[in-house]
């Protein structure tokens, strides 16, 4: 129990939901079609917001989380009426750039307390594990590893409800809608869907999460710098998606994790563990350049359902 | 009248591709465009589904203009589409392809979709009704799951039809959907698209090369060349048109 409950493994869970809830996020423009890599800069955006508000206005921290989100997504909106009419690499390095002009704004600003960053964030942990100290002691758990426990419950509750709410999202209207702008957005314009419209709002959903992202970094490792949210961290988000698969939903979670765990596991190899990490991905991509999940994969394990086979199931079923 | 266009011209720089044309489709017509490989036919289709925007004059469906509009609001307004080259969503069903026509018709938002309330689960029941319906009328019925870029290519013609006829229009426009057809299969397209005006009341306007299919299945048509208008009237007008007979034949001097 304890080998398995040790502070370290739990921060490699606390670490693979907060990747899974990013790549997500990239997960979601890719939905339409669109390559926003400007996702560092919104999870900056509601990291510095949901610290600022717990911190500075005494914001209980699930509405600062909430409120995180919404910012980032207030400042999608802004930033995307001019982005989301681009298209391709344009609309990359449009956002790419978005995310530098951020990182360098809380890099200068004095509210973000510039390259020193702010330290000291209410932490979900300890939060946690105050509120929950009398079931602790009946479970003969300490408050830390309690807290941190639940912090990784509640993290996994997160990433679940996400996972659930873009499922449905995507098998109702608005997801074929988001399928026929990313297959031919000429063919969907004349179809009658309205492709800005809902590039938008793919972007503003993609915001929004990378913004949750972001605050719940803020309050599990209680310390934001601008360097934590450098391009790097969007090229890592992408690359999860790439790797599990960017053209179904299931392909961001497995990445993000693999690619969070992987490494942890080859820490013993030193400095030999990135170079194995970069011959992984050149070998995936040579292998299976749609990535490990790919529509034909999820068609085949979920083949065995009888209900796609016959039309006329197909036509009375509500939920497919 | 359903669809009036009054001296329209559009340019490309310096090219004019379609210069000083007017026609126009009365409700339950089917209307041919004819005319040689590259002389503005399609371009017709574009400007008449706000693709493109009218350089000069004006396109009037049902009465009001359709300038300034979006594609996908003219989409909404009643006039659907199928393509010259097959523009199907591969990767989707057929039965989705169609479902994605009835956007319009539907209205479901986020939160309806993401909580599958009740009304949106009848809506959504109900478009899946009227997308096999279409199906069924077009002969794809049994290819519902199929991924659509499996279908062989007669069956993609005819999804692109269905697809275009769930958006439910007043006006269809088909762009060449015989081509690449054998006779007996365009004969059956011929009596596909004759079915579709007289059980749905919807108008068609069609552009094709094969004249047979065209002379027995189109009301009224006009004769585009080189960006203008040559001659419109009925089949037997147009066939016994001087004007069509030069440009189609060349003159007998000439010879």
């Amino acid at each position: 129990m304890d080998e398995i409950l040790n502070g370290y493994v739990l921060q490699v869970v606390v670490f693979s939901c907060i990747n899974i809830i990013l790549a997500l996020s990239v997960y979601m423009t890719l939905c339409t079609g669109q390559m926003s890599l400007g996702n560092a800069g919104f999870m900056s955006v509601g990291a510095y917001t949901s610290a600022i508000l717990t911190m500075q206005a005494g914001l209980p921290m699930p509405a600062a989380i909430v409120l995180g989100g919404i910012m980032a997504a207030v400042v999608a909106l802004i930033v995307g009426i001019p982005t989301t009419r681009l298209r391709g690499m344009y609309l990359a390095i449009a956002t790419l750039g978005f995310g530098e002009v951020v990182r360098v704004l809380a890099l200068n600003l004095k509210i973000t307390n510039g390259a020193l960053g702010l330290s000291g964030i209410p932490s979900m942990a300890n939060t946690l594990g105050d509120l929950a100290s009398d079931l602790l002691d009946v479970l003969d758990i300490d408050t830390q590893t309690g807290g941190q426990l639940l912090m990784c419950l509640v993290l996994l509750i997160v990433v679940v409800a996400i996972l659930w709410f873009w499922r449905r999202l995507e098998r109702s209207r608005i997801g074929r809608a988001f399928a026929a702008v990313k297959a031919d957005e000429h063919a969907a314009e004349l179809s009658g869907i309205p492709i800005v419209y809902y590039k938008m709002m793919s972007f503003l959903f993609s915001a929004f999460f990378a913004g949750v992202a972001g605050a719940l970094f803020a309050h599990t490792a209680n310390f934001i710098s601008p360097t934590d949210f450098s391009w790097h961290k969007v090229v890592n988000a992408l690359l999860y998606c790439v790797f599990g698969g960017s053209n179904v939903m299931w392909g961001s979670p497995l990445g993000a994790v693999i690619l969070t765990v992987l490494p942890e596991l080859l820490r013993d190899l030193a400095e030999y563990r990135d170079m194995l990490y970069g011959i992984m991905l050149v070998a995936l991509m040579a292998f299976r350049p749609d990535g490990i999940l790919s529509y034909d994969v999820l068609k085949r394990m979920t083949r065995k359902r009888p209900a796609h086979a016959v039309p006329e199931r197909a036509a009375k079923e509500g939920d497919r | 009248m359903l669809l009036e266009l009054q001296h329209v011209i559009k340019r490309f720089g310096g090219v004019t591709a379609s210069s000083d044309i007017s026609f126009s489709v009365e409700e339950g017509q089917i209307y041919g465009i004819i005319g040689p490989n590259g002389a503005g036919k399609t371009t017709l289709f574009n400007l008449i589904t706000g693709v493109y925007q009218v350089s000069e004059g004006d396109i009037l469906f049902q009465g009001t203009s359709i300038e300034g509009k979006k594609p996908h609001e003219i989409t909404a307004l009643g006039i659907a589409r199928t393509f010259q080259n097959i523009r199907l969503f591969p990767q989707m069903t057929v039965l989705e392809n169609c479902l994605v026509g009835c956007h319009t018709q539907l209205h479901s938002g986020i939160l309806a979709s993401v909580f599958h309330t009740k009304g949106q689960r009848q809506e959504e029941q109900e478009a899946r009704q009227r997308a096999m319906d279409f199906l069924k009328f077009v002969g794809l019925e049994k290819d519902a799951c199929t991924i659509a870029s499996s279908l062989p290519y007669g069956k993609q013609r005819k999804l692109e039809i269905a697809r275009a006829m769930s958006t439910h229009p007043k006006l269809l426009l088909l762009d060449e959907p015989a081509a690449g057809m054998n006779d007996s299969e365009t004969a059956a397209l011929g009596t596909l698209i004759r079915g579709l005006r007289d059980t749905y009341h919807v108008s068609i306007v069609l552009i094709e090369h094969d004249m047979n299919l065209m002379m027995d299945l189109c009301d009224r048509l006009v004769v585009i060349n080189f960006g203008k208008k040559l001659a419109e009237g009925t089949p037997a007008e147009i066939q016994n048109n001087p004007a069509v007979i030069e440009a189609y034949l060349g003159k007998e001097d000439e010879g």
